[in-house]
């Protein structure tokens, strides 16, 4: 190294040089609180996972709550939990469109109680899907909803995609046969749709959404048509026949769900780096979580089938 | 409304009380032809005396035909003289430094005097400053008024300044009376305040003299140097990350004067081998250029057209500037390059003429326009070559702005009717831009081969440009009601008006002491505060990317009632003692929603922020020694900020109080210097402070599922939530820190040529303070582990600085 290089160095080195040192901090502080969530829908058996919360710095998975008495009560009738997996509680009930449900739980965690309803789900014509092949690869998906009049509906719009075949991990120089499911990132342009409050990042004169949560204030008794478009990036470390399935979820939610996934929204956002962590509603009583219905419907769209040379890995 | 006006009539009645002998005129250094702010002009047969103006004027009648005048002011020998009516009554006085103080004195002046009817004010001479250790060894006012009491910085590496539990947009930092927006150079670590070029600096706390206003939480008036108008002076430095030179001399002999100050940081010069090298350890492939400087350039030009008429021309430019290039030639041949800009700072102007009316009267008249500035810049340029010479190229470019304006046009006069009052009134407008945010980017994509497959795609989102224009009157009263008893009263009038909205302010000012013997005086104020801007700023912490706004229809403008009560001893050629109390109750603060940021934009900015309420308590005391051959001050501060956001629709921490981010319940700093000799002298700090709040999830739980077995992949981010308690309901680790410094003077043998050495070492015993915290997650052989880190940028930072004066 030449001698005119040490003394920059070693002032960047003074000048950058960072140390960390580990907060000793006392778990009692703060007190693990319990946890209710239960997201009954129509036509799918209801289940309850019901847990503690857990110190931000504890490792250990399950904090489970012992000698639980719950109940759901569903139209008038009393459910009580037919099995018990982990903190998972399951009924002998599967919940309809407009169910009024409450639950009512008692342990020594203390008294916890939350009530919801099943909400409708409008009629939605089958998605027009079609492959536009320009700049970039894009699935368009066009489709009507028929949105209750006089009655406020709440949606949540995903496009779920599910991945399998053999994927090239390039860091470890392997290949790893995948099948996942994840919510994938979508554009909509439809301003007569989205209600401004939602979240969304705007980009390229459209609106990008990994899921579109939406009041019907604009479309209120419409039969509304609106339109989708997913980007279909090529991702070169597929290895031979890879699938891609693409599905439209259109679901219905509570007020209060349509709450709790905002705050989700907040929560997770790149944004959330650089803003005060904010707390996330609840609509229990005496415990942290959710207990709010939900109505859903899938449609499937495009199965796309990448087939990429497999040789150019082996060099 | 009325019945104010009435009480000011019936306090300025005592005015009309007939003079007869009225002495005006200018005091100045003997050597320089410099104008002393503070001096004493003091007559003795009646007791009564005055202290010159930021021109370094003064008025005194006295009763009689005849006047024993004593002149002083600190470091410089006492000027007497007799003056009688016949002589006319324009006095001008030229001291001399004297020679015989400088070897028991003379670093320092009062900073709280207990004669003074004003509160909460704190006098730091440049001297003192230039004398606090700081990192690198660049003196800064900022850095040495943070050591005050009621005074606190943002944690180290962010800037800010937070007085009695206000936030760092709630401080009016005035150059030379124009407003600056943004004090801040390196993340607070410099001011833009270049100290060779100050002259004078005065912090008002609370009990706002009526001539201030606009801000609710302090005043720091900062008045630069006219330039000796004998002959050229000046210095130059060289430290360890900055240069500077200031030169300050005559145009026309003791007329026309000027002075000149620059200075520039060259880190990133000296750190561009390491970058590039760093760069190139990467891939071999990657070019890198990166770096950061800021510059300042002040300049004043100052006019005698006579002993009655002064003109002033004052320029500042202040920018920061970081900057990221590279240029990556991947395996695949494609060519990126990558151009980041981020350019922030003021552009500030001024002129002002100084008119003595009469002498009792004396006018000024000045115009003033100040700009701030955020602009970033981003490009991406990839080229794709083929093998068969085609090519594929695109472009991405975006642009953000931010700016605020105003062009300011005051009138103020000074009004001396006899020895008792001394009274000053005036008016201004100002005319504000707001700009908020500017967002362009372009798209650009073309491919060689097929020439449909050109694309391009152009954007622009503006922020309408907001007009806005505040007015502001304002009167105020110096009255002696007797050897005792002493009261600044007055009336600031202000108001705002933006699109539709008009907000009208009368904001009544008062202060006043009672001397209760030879060395102890008990101090009492009230002040009404109102501000029409705000900071949108996310993080609580001061940045460059926060964007001013203006008060709107729907967002109000803050206002705050403080009122403070103090005691002052003075223990005779020993020590100066203080001890404030205070209360400040603040409405209409601004802050983000939960979770809302505008990243950068202020589109629709009035639905992402909640209107509050705030309140803050605190007792200061001060031990300060200012002369001899130690001096400095002992400072401690107990205080307490809550905020408090229950508005309808509005609500934060659901709605119950919390502590504000610098809730700060201890504060302590100890500043000395100990003049061995006039070689050789060495000053020292040590402050502490409690940690600064934040707020951290101390719970999480998962998120809810419509699958049991989803259930299952608990540790993924995207599945568990964190629970917050409260805001701001984790406290960092106290901040604790000691600097030193030494300085070497010497005389060369040519006259007027010395210079000094500085040595200084900044966090002396290595202290890891806070500066963020995070949570940590490693896989060790043990399992799987989580901590919370705190991380801590500024270890032990020795420096070494050189500067001649000539």
């Amino acid at each position: 190294m030449n001698n005119h290089r040490i003394i920059p160095i070693i002032a960047a080195l003074m000048l950058f040089a960072s140390c960390e040192k580990v907060i000793d901090f006392d778990p009692s502080s703060t007190q693990s609180q319990p946890v209710l969530n239960a997201i009954p829908s129509a036509g799918k058996q209801l289940f309850v996972n019901y847990t503690y919360s857990r110190f931000f710095l504890d490792t250990n998975n399950i904090h489970p709550i012992a000698d639980v008495d719950m109940v759901v009560t569903a139209n008038g009738t009393e459910y009580r939990p037919i099995s018990v997996e982990g903190c998972n509680y399951f009924f002998d009930y599967t919940p309809q469109e407009d169910d009024q449900l409450s639950i009512r739980i008692q342990s020594a965690a203390g008294n916890v109680s939350a009530s919801t309803y099943i909400p409708r789900l409008p009629n939605i014509s089958t998605p027009y899907t079609f492959i536009r092949d320009s700049v970039f690869k894009t699935m368009v998906i066009n489709f009507n909803i028929d949105d209750h009049a006089n009655y406020n509906d709440y949606y949540r719009f995903t496009i779920s995609q599910r991945d399998s075949g053999a994927r090239y991990i390039p860091y470890r120089d392997i290949y790893d046969t995948i099948d996942t499911v994840r919510n994938t990132i979508f554009f909509c342009f439809d301003r007569g749709i989205t209600d401004p409050t939602a979240a969304a990042t705007e980009a390229l004169g459209g609106y990008l959404y990994q899921e579109l949560l939406t009041t019907d204030k604009l479309i209120d008794g419409q039969n509304h048509n609106t339109t989708m478009m997913v980007i279909l990036l090529r991702d070169t470390n597929e290895v031979g026949t890879f699938l891609h399935e693409y599905s439209l979820n259109v679901e219905t939610v509570t007020p209060e769900r349509y709450q709790y996934l905002q705050d989700i929204a907040n929560a997770t956002s790149i944004t959330q780096l650089i803003t005060e962590p904010a707390p996330v509603y609840s609509n229990v009583s005496g415990a942290l979580g959710i207990f709010a219905g939900n109505a859903r419907r899938t449609f499937p769209l495009y199965s796309i089938v990448n087939e990429n040379d497999t040789t150019r890995r082996h060099k | 409304m009325r019945r104010l006006l009435y009480l000011l009539c019936l306090l300025l009645i005592p005015l009309a009380a007939g003079a007869q002998l009225t002495v005006s005129g200018t005091v100045t250094d003997h050597s320089s032809g410099e104008t002393l702010i503070g001096a004493t002009v003091y007559e003795s047969a009646s007791g009564r005396g005055t202290t010159t103006d930021a021109n370094g004027r003064y008025s005194l009648t006295v009763k009689g035909k005849e006047a024993l005048l004593r002149v002083s002011f600190v470091g410089y020998e006492t000027v007497y003289d007799t003056v009688k009516a016949s002589q006319g009554r324009n006095r001008n006085y030229a001291l001399k430094p004297s020679i015989r103080l400088q070897e028991v004195v003379v670093t320092a002046q009062r900073v709280q005097s207990r004669e003074s009817s004003q509160m909460s004010a704190i006098e730091i001479p440049v001297e003192q400053i230039k004398a606090v250790p700081v990192l690198f060894g660049e003196a800064d006012i900022l850095k040495a008024i943070q050591l005050l009491p009621g005074v606190q910085s943002g944690n180290e590496g962010t800037g800010g300044m937070y007085v009695r539990g206000g936030g760092p947009d709630e401080n009016l930092f005035l150059l030379d009376g124009i407003p600056l927006y943004n004090v801040n150079h390196l993340g607070g670590f410099f001011s833009a305040f270049n100290a060779d070029a100050v002259k004078n600096v005065t912090l008002y706390k609370g009990s706002f003299p009526a001539r201030f206003g606009g801000r609710l939480s302090s005043v720091l008036d900062v008045t630069t140097n006219n330039g000796n108008d004998k002959q050229i002076h000046g210095n130059a430095s060289i430290g360890f990350i900055s240069a500077k030179v200031n030169v300050e001399g005559p145009i026309v002999k003791e007329r026309t004067s000027f002075c000149v100050s620059a200075r520039r940081t060259y880190a990133d010069l000296m750190l561009q081998p390491l970058v590039r090298k760093m760069a190139t350890d990467i891939d071999g492939k990657t070019k890198l250029t990166a770096g950061y400087y800021f510059y300042d350039l002040n300049g004043k030009l100052t006019h005698k057209f006579s002993d009655r008429s002064r003109l002033y021309a004052m320029f500042y430019m202040g920018d920061d500037d970081a900057y990221t290039r590279v240029r990556t030639e991947s395996s695949l041949s494609e060519d990126q390059y990558l151009d980041f800009r981020n350019n922030w700072g003021n552009t500030v102007g001024g002129l002002r003429w100084n008119y003595e009316l009469s002498p009792k009267l004396f006018m000024n008249v000045s115009a003033s326009y100040t700009q701030y500035k955020n602009k970033m810049v981003v490009g991406i340029d990839k080229v794709t070559p083929r093998a068969d010479g085609t090519e594929q190229t695109s472009t991405v470019d975006g642009n953000y702005l931010s700016t605020v304006k105003d062009l300011t046009g005051r009138v103020d006069f000074t009004f001396a009717p006899n020895p008792n009052h001394s009274v000053q009134f005036g008016a201004y407008y100002t005319q504000h831009w707001f700009q908020p945010s500017v967002i362009s980017g372009s798209i650009d994509y073309f491919d060689s081969i097929q020439m449909n497959q050109s694309w391009k795609m152009d954007s622009t989102i503006t922020e309408d440009t907001v007009p806005a224009g505040e007015w502001v009157a304002f009167v105020e009263d110096d009255w002696s009601i007797n050897d005792y008893i002493k009261l600044n009263y007055g009336l600031h009038l202000s108001g705002f008006s933006v699109g539709e909205a008009f907000y009208p302010s009368v904001q009544p000012r008062v202060s006043g002491r009672i001397l209760l013997g030879e060395n102890l005086s008990l101090k009492v104020g009230y002040a009404y505060m109102t501000q029409y801007l705000h900071l949108l700023s996310t993080t609580g912490i001061s940045m460059p990317t926060d964007l001013w706004v203006p008060a709107t229809e729907r967002i109000k403008p803050m206002t705050a009632h403080q009122v403070a009560a103090g005691a002052f001893y003075t223990i005779p050629m020993v020590v100066d003692l203080s001890v404030e109390g205070y209360y400040k109750r603040m409405s209409n603060l601004i802050e983000y929603r939960d979770g809302a940021t505008a990243l950068g934009t202020s589109a629709g900015w009035e639905d992402l922020v909640c209107m509050g309420d705030g309140w803050t308590y605190g007792v200061e005391f001060l031990a300060q020694r200012t002369f001899g051959r130690l001096t400095g001050w002992v400072g401690y501060t107990w205080s307490r900020t809550t905020h408090l956001f229950n508005r309808e629709g509005q609500t934060l921490n659901g709605g119950k109080p919390f502590p504000a981010k610098y809730d700060r319940r201890h504060d302590i700093s100890i500043v000395l210097t100990y003049k061995f000799s006039d070689r050789f002298d060495v000053s020292a700090t040590w402050v502490f402070c409690t940690g600064n709040t934040a707020t951290l999830a101390m719970q999480k739980y998962s998120v809810a599922q419509e699958n049991p077995e989803d259930y299952e992949n608990r540790q993924r981010m995207s599945n568990t939530l964190s629970h917050v308690e409260s805001r701001n309901n984790f406290r960092m680790p106290n901040y604790h820190r000691a600097d030193i410094s030494v300085n070497f003077h010497r005389n060369f043998k040519r006259k007027n040529c010395h210079r000094t050495i500085n040595l200084s070492v900044y966090n002396l015993y290595n202290q890891r303070n806070p500066y963020l915290t995070y949570t940590s997650s490693d896989y060790t052989y043990r399992g799987y582990n989580r901590a919370l880190v705190q991380l801590s940028i500024f270890p032990i930072l020795p420096s070494v600085a050189y500067t001649l004066y000539f």
